[in-house]
């Protein structure tokens, strides 16, 4: 008998927020279903329904014709149900099998885990993987991109006739994004309901069947993968057609003089990195996830140590020790993590905006709260934050105006920022605000402010950048003028060997 | 009237309110509990705890705590009194005491900050290893102290009424919630405990605010100590035992984050008042002492309690009034 998944009426609200309403849709076996939609779609809250995280205000899931209520992720699992989350859920103190086999160890009669049983048993997933890593490795120590097969090993383990992936792509190479796509196609030639979220149109229409496009937590549409095309799905997302975004982004078109010049530098990460960065330039950084862009971006903002080589700006030899330093010297950075490593999530909108220049927002010793409304009302204003007041917990807005409070932060009235440094700025952003982001990074162009724009989407770092640097292995592979880029070219250089 | 709601809502309004009730049932069960000698009684308890709860709480707001406090204070009034067995002038031997509280916190954050100890292992091996060094310093007796100068420090009253270490106390409590509040380095120390890395990238240099941190809650514990052994006429190899234990409950009870990242003076000075108040009452209404330390520990426990039901409710009415 074919397998049948299916939502439905499902309604979920958080405080503030309906984040799906009467959702109803179903999916068959032996296919593969992608879910789309903007961020805030409600993609994610519909997997956490499926996998028994939270639960539903009203409606239910049903598989194969009867309705489930799953209490708990335990029972979900129980009626062969697995999510692969975005973030991870492995414990890096433990080991690979370990992980693989969480919840169901085999035991001995004793009772005692068999350690040899277990072993063997996860060296015959990993073979099925073809991957280069042993049964006993711990997952901590592994590179993120394995760590994330060893979260799909886990799925694939449990041989659950539902597998849901949420972004599975986002840490993985080209490498063993392949071998992800060969697995899921197994997956479903022996039957399998799988569901597929991601971002990436390239892959959706490579790996799926049926595409399922949310917007505000409703139904929107689905389509048949053969039979639709890019742009008819981002109509769909976005609820309007956004025509060409890079043909209307309007550009700076007077870039200046050099001003920052990185002559041989090394770290721990990375080796012999020169380039230049001149006034009003959009200086794209390419490559392959853990080709050493962060760290690179992390030792010239004094956040990591530098080995040797040198750092000029303005024709000046600087030398920092830390991010404080860096800052001093008009350089802001955006950091990938927005949540771990930007924001300070319990503390107000305004105590965010003001950190870096705590010291110009006084009055005296004490410091001048009005000054510091102030700030983040300009930033609110400028960006469109969406949030009562500036009052406002940064851990309660959304992913993109979490990005938005980061940005007010560094182009203050109070800041000087001569350099700034974005870090994959649209990552996990949907497709309407990417556009905003890349219309922001031209206006910073033309204030005269030299800007680092880091990014694994091909696409958005060739239309986007003046000129793109491609990084591959902690070294700097080429670098290429827009004009000259194609996608074929960045992508050979951030591979070849 | 929205001042009024925003103070009603506040965290702190509902353990002054639990505070009162519980002071209110002292008051009925003896009317000594209200008496001013046993109000000053209060007072001139409470100063041990709530001097120690000022310093902790800043390194618990900046995610850190510290262990050694209690025997750190413990120290100082030992090694004060050795000195002064030696013929050592009281002033001096104060000045080599607050030196002494220094360089323990430079020692606790050079184990946390440049080994990456975490606080709670680095400062346990300094406390354990300061109070086995007072026992031997003192073979386990306590020392004596006879300059009656020296005494008047734990004694005297400043307007005539308020115990020198309580005033001590009050003052730093003010001064550490103004810094708290107001200053740079206070909101410093609240971005540092709410997210050490966002708040490096941001500018803010964590290590540097964790160090003046630890400094700091190491010397206000040997002034602490030193006060005490005034007090008490004596350093005693087994004074201050847990109070480092009972800040940390004070602190918590006055709504600071364990973890990091929230909490205000406010909060921790009706932390101070309600576990010593607490204890007082139920020695007043005549409680075996036994049963005091079950009661403190199940103090500790319903207070959390409270305010995990009260922020449950809070979001469940949230929820009720979008729909």
């Amino acid at each position: 008998m074919e397998k049948l998944l299916q939502f439905c009426n499902i309604n979920k609200s958080f405080p503030g927020v309906q984040a799906l309403s009467n959702i109803s849709f179903s999916v068959k076996g032996g296919s593969v279903t992608a879910l789309m939609g903007e961020n805030g779609a409600g993609k994610s809250t519909l997997l956490k329904i499926l996998s028994g995280d939270i639960h539903p205000d009203d409606g239910h899931v049903s598989i194969d014709g009867v309705p489930q209520r799953f209490e708990s992720p335990y029972q979900s699992i129980k009626a062969s149900v697995s999510v692969i989350y975005q973030e991870r859920q492995l414990v890096n103190s433990m080991d690979v099998m370990e992980n693989v086999f969480f919840e169901d160890l085999p035991q001995s009669k004793l009772g005692f885990i068999s350690r040899a049983e277990l072993r063997r048993r996860t060296q015959e997933i990993i073979d099925a993987f073809g991957l280069p890593i042993k049964p006993n490795d711990m997952v901590g120590r592994l590179p993120v991109a394995y760590q994330q097969m060893v979260e799909i090993m886990k799925a694939y383990r449990r041989d659950s006739d539902i597998i849901a992936f949420d972004e599975p792509t986002a840490p993985l190479t080209d490498k063993e994004i392949e071998i992800l796509f060969k697995l899921i196609n197994q997956l479903k030639a022996r039957g399998k309901i799988i569901l597929y979220v991601s971002h990436r149109m390239a892959e959706i229409f490579k790996i799926s069947d049926e595409i399922v496009v949310l917007k505000d937590g409703v139904f929107v549409n689905s389509f048949e993968t053969a039979k639709t095309n890019e742009s008819e799905l981002v109509k769909a997302m976005v609820g309007r057609d956004i025509g060409d975004t890079y043909a209307n982004l309007k550009r700076n078109e007077n870039i200046g003089g050099v001003l920052l010049d990185v002559k041989n530098l090394v770290t721990k990460d990375v080796h012999d990195i020169s380039f230049q960065l001149r006034r009003g330039e959009v200086l794209g950084f390419a490559g392959l996830v853990g080709a050493g862009r962060t760290e690179t971006m992390r030792a010239i903002f004094g956040a990591d140590p530098i080995i040797s080589g040198e750092i000029t700006i303005d024709g000046k030899r600087v030398h920092f020790r830390s991010p404080k330093d860096a800052i001093a010297h008009g350089i802001a950075l955006c950091p990938e993590d927005r949540k771990e490593q930007g924001l300070v999530l319990g503390r107000s909108i305004r105590d965010n905006v003001s950190m870096p220049v705590l010291s110009k927002v006084r009055k005296g010793p004490f410091l001048n709260t009005k000054s510091e409304e102030k700030l983040a009302d300009a930033a609110i204003k400028t960006y469109s934050i969406k949030t009562p007041s500036s009052e406002k917990e940064a851990g309660e807005l959304s992913g993109g105006n979490q990005q938005k409070i980061i940005l007010g932060r560094w182009t203050s009235d109070k800041m000087d920022t001569k350099i700034l440094i974005l870090d994959e700025p649209t990552k996990g952003i949907d497709v309407g605000t990417k556009a905003e982001v890349y219309q922001m990074v031209c206006d910073f162009a033309k204030l005269g402010i030299g800007v680092i724009f880091i990014s694994s989407e091909l696409t958005e770092v060739i239309n986007v950048s003046d000129n793109i640097v491609v990084m591959q292995n902690g070294r700097i592979t080429g670098t290429i003028a827009r004009e000259d880029a194609t996608e074929e070219s960045v992508l050979q250089l951030a591979m070849h060997n | 009237m929205r001042t009024i709601k925003k103070l009603v809502s506040a965290k702190e309004f509902t353990l002054f309110i639990v505070m009162v009730a519980i002071f209110i049932l002292f008051s009925a069960i003896n009317k000594n509990f209200i008496a001013i000698d046993n109000v000053r009684n209060i007072f001139n308890s409470a100063f041990v705890v709530g001097t120690i709860a000022v310093g902790m709480s800043c390194l618990l707001i900046a995610g850190q705590l510290d262990l050694s406090a209690a025997n750190t204070g413990m120290m100082a009034g030992v090694l004060i009194a050795l000195m002064m067995a030696k013929g050592i002038p009281w002033v001096p031997a104060l000045l080599v005491i607050l030196v002494f509280g220094a360089v323990t916190g430079l020692v606790n954050a050079y184990l946390v900050n440049v080994l990456n100890f975490t606080a709670f292992i680095s400062t346990l091996g300094i406390s354990t290893v300061y109070g086995g060094l007072a026992l031997v310093f003192t073979n386990a007796q306590n020392v004596s102290i006879a300059n009656k100068q020296f005494w008047q420090l734990g004694s005297i009253n400043v307007f005539g009424v308020f115990p020198l270490p309580f005033f001590i106390m009050v003052i730093l409590l003010i001064a550490y919630g103004v810094i708290l509040y107001v200053s740079r380095f206070g909101r410093r120390i609240y971005m540092v405990g709410g997210n050490p890395n966002a708040a490096r990238l941001a500018g803010v240099n964590p290590k540097k605010v964790t160090t003046i941190l630890f400094v700091n809650n190491s010397v206000i514990s040997v002034i602490v100590g030193s006060l005490l052994a005034a007090r008490m006429h004596m350093g005693s190899p087994l004074a201050l035992a847990d109070s480092d234990l009972d800040a940390i409950t004070a602190a918590v009870l006055g709504g600071v984050s364990f973890t990091g990242g929230s909490g205000n003076m406010a909060g921790v000075f009706l932390g101070i008042m309600l576990l010593t108040g607490f204890q007082n009452g139920l020695i007043v209404v005549g409680l075996d002492s036994y049963y005091r330390v079950v009661a403190k520990g199940a103090l500790l426990i319903a207070a959390l309690a409270l305010d995990f039901y009260r922020e449950r409710s809070r979001q469940k009415s949230m929820l009720s009034a979008k729909a």
